[in-house]
């Protein structure tokens, strides 16, 4: 059994808590509480894996793309439907 | 204490998606940046206000009016097109630091898109064209020289409709109508009686009610209801005489190129409920020797 104060550890609480800078809490434990969240909550699956290469591949770029290209061509189709003409004869 | 976190994780907008999302559909790059409230504005501002509004506008201002005020609305919608996408890139590129809100997914601003890009705004021109303008071709020149072959001019359809404001059939008016043996395809041609009315044809010579509507005037003019145009006729004019009473309910019509032109002394009465507009400006006219400058902005009626 050992004396509670000749206890390394127990030394070390009794000097009491060590205090942190100012931003430590704006830049170190707000990044690891993001980052807690996301990796604790994670299972590496099939599903996460395609999910990781959608997101990060060119996918959601290209779908964009194309989404704009065919919206746009509904924008000028509305702009300019006032000039495509019927036929009268 | 998780969710709500990762309602408020930090996802900095990205402007080149917004500036894509406002080219595809005004409104959608500032949906993406949580401006609601200027979607919402940039939105109607471009569907209802650019096009649709002015093109009504037009229609109660004088015809001279008509050919400017379309084009101040196309430049009108392509001003406000163009401003979605420079603001969702610039306000995008300020917001670095942005809380995205739970409403904001790819679900979300798909649907916006779909609903707003393929119902809405087609349905908006399609509405604009069928009950207040829209633009025909003249192909033929059976209305020559008032409308000539390779005319584009601009109709109102808010005419001859017992719902709306527009002005009725008045005898004298350049109307495009159904044509009768042939529902998909519009015809133009002058109304010259209306039901009740007696028309002759004698030669050349056109009698509505006893009157004669030739003038003494050179080239060949006709004048009835304060209204006057010219006519042309072929050289070798038969001269029969055509007579006949307009029904009720329909409407005797005759193109100005008188002997070259299909009309009621070929295919008979048109009902009234088949006259769709009235031909109201010239706003682009091409022929085979070139662009025909004089002719833009001619009024009709």
């Amino acid at each position: 059994m050992t004396d509670k104060y000749t206890d390394s550890l127990d030394v070390m609480l009794a000097d009491g808590l060590v205090k942190s800078p100012d931003d430590f809490t704006k830049k170190v434990m707000h990044r690891i509480s993001e980052h807690a969240d996301i990796e604790s909550s994670r299972r590496l699956t099939t599903r996460s894996l395609i999910g990781d290469y959608l997101k990060n591949s060119l996918w959601p770029a290209a779908a964009l793309a194309t989404s704009a290209a065919l919206g746009g061509f509904q924008v000028i189709a509305f702009i300019f439907g006032i000039w495509i003409p019927a036929t009268a004869g | 204490m998780k969710n709500n976190q990762s309602m408020e994780q930090n996802s900095p907008r990205k402007p080149l998606f917004a500036a894509l999302m406002s080219t595809a559909l005004p409104g959608l790059g500032q949906l993406y940046n949580g401006e609601f409230n200027k979607a919402i504005w940039l939105f109607l501002l471009f569907a209802i206000v650019s096009v649709p509004l002015v093109v009504i506008i037009a229609l109660v201002l004088p015809a001279v009016l008509t050919l400017p005020l379309v084009i101040l609305a196309t430049l009108l919608s392509i001003g406000i097109w163009v401003f979605a996408i420079v603001d969702g890139w610039r306000v995008a590129n300020r917001l670095r630091d942005f809380k995205i809100s739970a409403w904001q997914t790819s679900g979300v601003y798909t649907l916006v898109f779909l609903v707003c890009a393929t119902v809405i705004l087609p349905s908006t021109m399609l509405w604009v064209r069928k009950n207040q303008v829209e633009p025909l071709y003249v192909p033929s020149g059976s209305m020559e020289p008032s409308v000539l072959k390779g005319d584009f001019l601009f109709a109102q359809k808010s005419y001859n409709c017992p719902n709306c404001w527009g002005p009725e059939v008045r005898r004298g008016d350049v109307a495009i109508f159904v044509y009768p043996d042939n529902r998909n395809h519009y015809y133009i041609k002058r109304v010259m009686a209306l039901p009740g009315d007696k028309v002759t044809l004698q030669g050349t010579t056109l009698t509505i009610n006893g009157e004669r509507l030739n003038t003494d005037a050179e080239p060949e003019t006709e004048s009835l209801g304060g209204k006057s145009w010219q006519v042309q006729w072929s050289d070798d004019v038969p001269d029969e005489t055509f007579e006949i009473t307009v029904e009720p309910g329909h409407a005797f019509v005759l193109g100005d190129n008188r002997s070259k032109s299909n009309d009621s002394r070929v295919f008979g009465l048109v009902p009234l409920s088949d006259i769709v507009a009235k031909a109201r400006q010239v706003w682009f006219s091409k022929s085979d020797d070139g662009i025909r400058w004089s002719r833009v902005g001619r009024m009709l009626n």
